[in-house]
């Protein structure tokens, strides 16, 4: 049972969205990263709550964090805000470098110019050539790989010791990345070819802050597999 | 030994480009810019941006940064003593880069189609334009720029459009921000055309000593070349190879319409020098 003052903390800070999403991950994340305690308001599926409507009215999308009476949408934007309010705790997201927060916020874009439409198309949630769309994930993790090693510096982490933006920006993406490597059959992390990016996959999911966030690509499977259309092994049914 | 000093990769028309000059010209940083012509990129651009070869490009003591938004966010950073770019507050500045946001994939895709679509269709997405600019047009509620009083982050990236709107609704023989449909954003254009960092960079809109422009349209597409329909304000497309355009059609002036960055779709414009003799492209 939480104390008020607990209470009334959590309150303050609520995340509205659902456990599939990469971009609602990413919030979370932050938000443990930063010892931020949250309510988390779990959205129905394909039906937007009263809530949502209202605090997000021009996309009517989760993410959206509550904070202080006000809404913030944008799972990047939502990052950076977490980032600047709570400043005075450590771990920093974004470095402290110009450049290197530029840089960090180069490749996040990337990852969403990238990722999400081509993981839609290989979970079989929206048309589209899936050969393409693994095609277009394997060559942007071949860019991913080498701006690790840039932004890393040979530590553990695009954002060098601890986990950033970056991180966050594309680590959110592995648990559907791994549930269409097994629904696909295809290989998009490839440890030989992106032994880095490999590596760090491994430890990112470790990592404290994700860990409870970030379920086995099994439950994301299994989501797919109940809510995105035709199953992964329909190729000879009669499907609809 | 490190190359020292700030570069600026772009092109000339573009409304993307120009956010990175803006930037730099409130904080008095001096840069040296290099225009590039985006049908044959230079060696240097590639090498600084070989992930999207897109510009603007801004090079700071050799070091490259792409992505005009995230370039401007960059220089207030690097030059934080001079003009403030960027609100203080994070929901201000949370508020300022969503609204950055659906401008640059909302509203430029609403805008688009507008330049592109004839008849009854463009009606439509005229309309749908005026949509979009009506939900970023809450954001100026109120307040005299984006920023408030002062020109800001957001007035840089959307800014483009006191210039490019106008421009494109005469082209396209329409009405876009009109005083009945979108006032808050007409008297915000006057704004933005005052500021003098725009002033001093917006390329010429009505200059008779003229760079004219063909389109010569999409290589993915062979969208073709925009030619002009006998004498009116209206444009047509032609079949895109240089050499089929017919030496009859009279010469024509349009502007640049600088789709570069947030129009992926529409390729690239070609920029033909045409002074007293007609070169195709």
């Amino acid at each position: 049972m939480m104390s008020p003052e607990k209470q009334e903390t959590a309150a303050a800070v609520r995340v509205l969205g659902r456990w599939p999403s990469p971009f609602v991950i990413r919030v979370l994340i932050a938000l443990r990263l930063k010892g931020v305690e949250y309510e988390f308001v779990e959205e129905a599926m394909g039906n937007r709550s009263e809530l949502l409507l209202a605090s997000n009215p021009v996309h009517r999308k989760i993410p959206v964090l509550l904070h202080r009476g006000r809404a913030v949408s944008e799972s990047l934007i939502i990052v950076q805000y977490v980032d600047e309010v709570w400043a005075s705790q450590a771990p920093a997201i974004l470095p402290s470098d110009p450049h290197a927060r530029a840089a960090e916020r180069f490749w996040g874009q990337y990852v969403d110019d990238k990722f999400p439409t081509a993981i839609r198309v290989l979970r079989g949630k929206v048309a589209g050539d899936k050969d393409e769309a693994a095609a277009q994930v394997a060559a942007a993790l071949v860019h991913l790989e080498e701006a690790l090693v840039q932004c890393g510096r040979g530590k553990g982490y695009f954002g060098g010791d601890s986990l950033g933006y970056l991180d966050i920006a594309l680590g959110s993406h592995l648990g559907w990345v791994r549930a269409v490597e097994r629904m696909a059959r295809v290989c998009l992390l490839d440890a030989a070819k992106l032994p880095n990016l490999a590596a760090w996959a491994d430890r990112f999911c470790a990592h404290p802050a994700v860990a409870d966030v970030m379920p086995e690509t099994d439950r994301f499977v299994e989501f797919s597999v109940n809510n995105d259309g035709v199953p992964p092994k329909a190729a000879h049914t009669n499907s609809k | 030994m490190a190359e020292k000093g700030v570069k600026v990769f772009g092109m000339w028309a573009s409304p993307m480009v120009i956010r990175v000059e803006w930037a730099l010209r409130l904080k008095g940083v001096a840069y040296e810019y290099i225009d590039e012509d985006l049908g044959n990129k230079s060696d240097a651009l590639l090498r600084y941006n070989p992930v999207t070869k897109k510009v603007p490009v801004l090079v700071h003591d050799g070091e490259p940064i792409a992505e005009s938004a995230i370039i401007v966010e960059y220089i207030d950073e690097v030059w934080k003593d001079g003009y403030t770019i960027m609100p203080a507050d994070p929901y201000e500045r949370a508020q300022a880069r969503f609204w950055a946001k659906y401008a640059d994939e909302k509203c430029n895709a609403a805008i688009f189609p507008v330049f592109t679509a004839t008849g009854e269709a463009q009606s439509k997405v005229v309309h749908e334009a005026q949509q979009c600019l009506k939900t970023l047009e809450k954001a100026l509620e109120g307040k005299k720029f984006f920023g408030g009083d002062a020109f800001g982050y957001l007035d840089i990236v959307v800014g483009w459009y006191a210039h490019w709107l106008p421009i494109i609704e005469e082209v396209s023989g329409v009405s876009i921000v009109t005083e009945e449909e979108l006032p808050l954003m007409k008297a915000w254009f006057d704004q933005i055309l005052a500021v003098d960092v725009v002033k001093e960079t917006l390329p010429p809109r009505d200059n008779t000593s003229r760079k004219t422009l063909i389109y010569t349209g999409s290589r993915a597409q062979g969208q073709g070349a925009l030619v002009p329909v006998g004498n009116t304000n209206r444009y047509q497309r032609f079949p895109p190879t240089a050499g089929n355009l017919p030496e009859s059609l009279p010469r024509q002036r349009i502007e640049v319409l600088g789709f570069l960055e947030g129009f992926r779709d529409i390729g690239l414009f070609h920029i033909a020098s045409m002074h007293q003799k007609r070169v195709w492209v």
